[in-house]
């Protein structure tokens, strides 16, 4: 079954992409599509993403944001005006929360867009070269992760000032280990196989096997640990904001506003559990996503 | 047989694993020529030791756990002491290999097209650097010259709509489309020589016929040396100008084809030609009795004694020396020389012994 039995002129398709191609992307998503939950999970991610993206478009109060005060509206429980309420200075939660996941995407962008390609080469590296390259990269990377990253997140963000950026390069500053992990072991069983050796064989340099043999074989399991990985971001910026030590007050950290309205509990219950249920929901998207793209490229990741 | 040196000249070719159950002896003592424009096969049942030989001449095997020892030159050039980047510009360019399975041998991730053109881009020109590299790989005119010649080899090797199989990934193919990829990749770059493991044997009978009878004509068209490795009598008097028989990691006895389809030899020879069934009736069911030998415990003096219907003590006791029949045949048999004391094999009595012949039971393992 191809998407060429509906009998358009694809002729001017075909030069771009060639019809096999896009059958089989066809019907990858076809596969994709019937996994109820991991639509459910792209849906959150993407919706979330966009709304990040566009925040100061879509939140109701954009000028709520940061160190606004109205007392008059302050403790407002959820309303029309205020879906998720207001806070002890009278902004609006669901304006922060927004505002919020910003802070939290760009986390996940900045710890994986730094951590996934280092560790992946440095895996890589190490995988196929063997012999004391991989026991020198391998060492290094297992002194790194014998440390916890929230530990070493609050060594350093406490040595300097907390703020968010301190966070964030504490935490990249240990997550490409699990990425050097992965991509090592992969490496050092793809080596194995016999068209990397027919690719040696006929002559292939280093560079080729590296991005044209390895790399391009080991994206699916390292698409599906990144993905599952971005929820996981999501929990330690959230924990260390949680403890001060991330987002700092006025910014609309989810951890710093969970941490907030903490105070405030049980009687101006939406101050903690609206942002809390805020990291939820990405999490969960995250997770879905991430378990579905498993389930599609049909890859065992250790988590 | 020409003056000059040979293409490929391996002399004394040892190869060992050190496992659990102690230490291997894969290949013991090999020598083996292959002259310019020759086809030579290496034949011997399965587990004889004649794909190790192969990776060990290709420089597959890593080391350790493999202890390789010996010389395997190449055109006057020792592969072996080679650095490893001269040892890549040689891969591909003069020498080019082709796997035993079709399509483990093929990157699943890439089209035909892509990964051939990839070859016939950077086949032997492994010292571009990183830069360098990505400048050819995205240089439009080098890539299309390169998917040129790729459609050229691809026509060469018979494959049926060459141009649609340029965009197909290796799955999409059948087992004989691939493996005529895969022969169309190991001559991209014209290598000198051409090392093939058990070329088609993966596939059904008549994809494999097909797949030999484009062999026979490449090396017709093409001067080209090749060696193939078979456990197929067939394949090795279909194709080679020269075949070696190996067993239990040595040479048991070369010759050219002829001769040694003619005339074997060496017991072993004799035992696997007789074993060839024939439309006749005339072959013995049995084959040879017994299995090729533990190389963690190989057997003493001639290790194929255990399963010769003519050994006695002396062929346990002292390893058998090579017995020259003329120019290109030896054969490496302690009964070639002690004509008195026993018969010189014939293949007539190694049949009749073989079919009343019982191997002698391996030693009973002791407490360990």
């Amino acid at each position: 079954m191809s998407i060429d039995t509906l009998s358009f002129d694809t002729s001017g398709l075909d030069r771009i992409v060639s019809p096999a191609r896009r059958e089989l992307w066809y019907r990858s998503y076809r596969r994709f599509a019937n996994q109820p939950m991991s639509v459910i999970g792209l849906v959150i991610v993407v919706t979330i993403t966009l709304a990040a993206v566009f925040a100061p478009y879509i939140a109701p109060y954009p000028e709520q944001v940061g160190s606004f005060t109205d007392f008059a509206n302050a403790y407002h429980p959820p309303s029309l005006d205020h879906p998720f309420g207001t806070d002890s200075a009278g902004r609006d939660i669901l304006t922060r929360v927004i505002f919020g996941y910003r802070i939290a995407l760009l986390l996940v962008a900045v710890v994986l867009g730094l951590g996934v390609p280092v560790g992946v080469m440095l895996g890589l590296v190490a995988g196929y070269a063997g012999g004391w390259v991989d026991t020198i990269i391998m060492r290094i990377t297992d002194t790194f992760l014998a440390l916890p990253p929230l530990v070493l997140a609050l060594a350093i963000a406490s040595a300097f000032e907390p703020t968010l950026e301190i966070a964030m390069f504490a935490i990249a500053s240990l997550w490409w280990t699990w990425y050097a992990r992965l991509a090592r072991g992969l490496a050092a069983s793809l080596s194995d196989e016999e068209y990397v050796q027919a690719a040696e064989l006929a002559g292939a340099s280093r560079t080729h096997i590296l991005f044209r043999e390895l790399l391009p074989n080991c994206l699916s399991p390292l698409l599906v640990k990144a993905t599952l990985d971005a929820g996981i971001v999501v929990l330690t910026g959230a924990s260390l904001s949680f403890i001060g030590l991330g987002v700092q007050p006025p910014r609309p950290g989810l951890g710093t506003m969970v941490a907030d309205g903490t105070q405030y509990l049980p009687a101006e219950w939406w101050i903690s559990i609206f942002p809390g249920f805020a990291i939820f929901v990405l999490v969960m998207g995250f997770n879905m996503l991430g378990d579905g793209l498993r389930d599609l490229f049909d890859v065992e990741v250790e988590q | 047989m020409s003056d000059a040196a040979p293409l490929l000249s391996v002399r004394d070719l040892s190869v060992g694993f050190e496992g659990f159950d102690g230490y291997a002896d894969v290949v013991d003592g090999v020598d083996l020529t292959v002259e310019h424009g020759e086809v030579v096969t290496i034949a011997g049942e399965t587990g004889c030791g004649k794909s190790v030989t192969t990776k060990a001449i290709t420089g597959l095997l890593n080391e350790p756990p493999a202890h390789v020892d010996g010389t395997v030159e190449f055109d006057g050039q020792d592969l072996r002491e080679l650095p490893d980047d001269e040892r890549r510009e040689l891969n591909g360019d003069r020498i080019s290999v082709i796997f035993q399975n079709p399509l483990s041998s093929l990157n699943p991730v890439f089209t035909i097209g892509e990964q051939l053109t990839d070859t016939a881009q950077f086949g032997g020109d492994g010292n571009t650097g990183i830069l360098g590299y990505f400048r050819r790989r995205f240089s439009s005119t080098d890539r299309s010259a390169a998917r040129e010649r790729v459609l050229e080899l691809l026509e060469e090797v018979r494959m049926p709509d060459p141009e649609s199989v340029m965009d197909s990934y290796p799955s999409e193919l059948s087992g004989g489309m691939r493996q005529r990829a895969i022969i169309a990749q190991a001559l991209l770059n014209e290598p000198d020589l051409l090392i093939a493991d058990e070329p088609g044997s993966a596939l059904d009978v008549t994809v494999h016929d097909e797949i030999l009878s484009l062999l026979e004509d490449l090396i017709a068209e093409r001067d080209m040396s090749i060696l193939m490795i078979t456990h197929n009598l067939g394949v090795a008097r279909r194709l080679s100008d020269r075949v070696y028989i190996m067993y239990g990691g040595r040479i048991a006895e070369t010759a050219p084809t002829a001769e040694i389809f003619d005339a074997p030899h060496h017991p072993y020879t004799q035992g696997l030609i007789a074993s060839i069934p024939r439309l006749s009736g005339e072959s013995m069911a049995g084959g040879i009795g017994g299995s090729v030998p533990e190389y963690t415990d190989p057997p003493m003096g001639c290790r194929f004694h255990p399963r010769c219907p003519y050994a006695d003590e002396s062929c346990r006791s002292s390893e058998p020396a090579d017995v020259s029949f003329g120019e290109q045949a030896r054969s490496a048999c302690i009964r070639h020389s002690d004509g008195d004391s026993g018969p010189v094999p014939t293949l007539q009595e190694t049949k009749r012994r073989l079919s009343e012949h019982e191997p002698t039971p391996e030693p009973a393992e002791g407490n360990q």
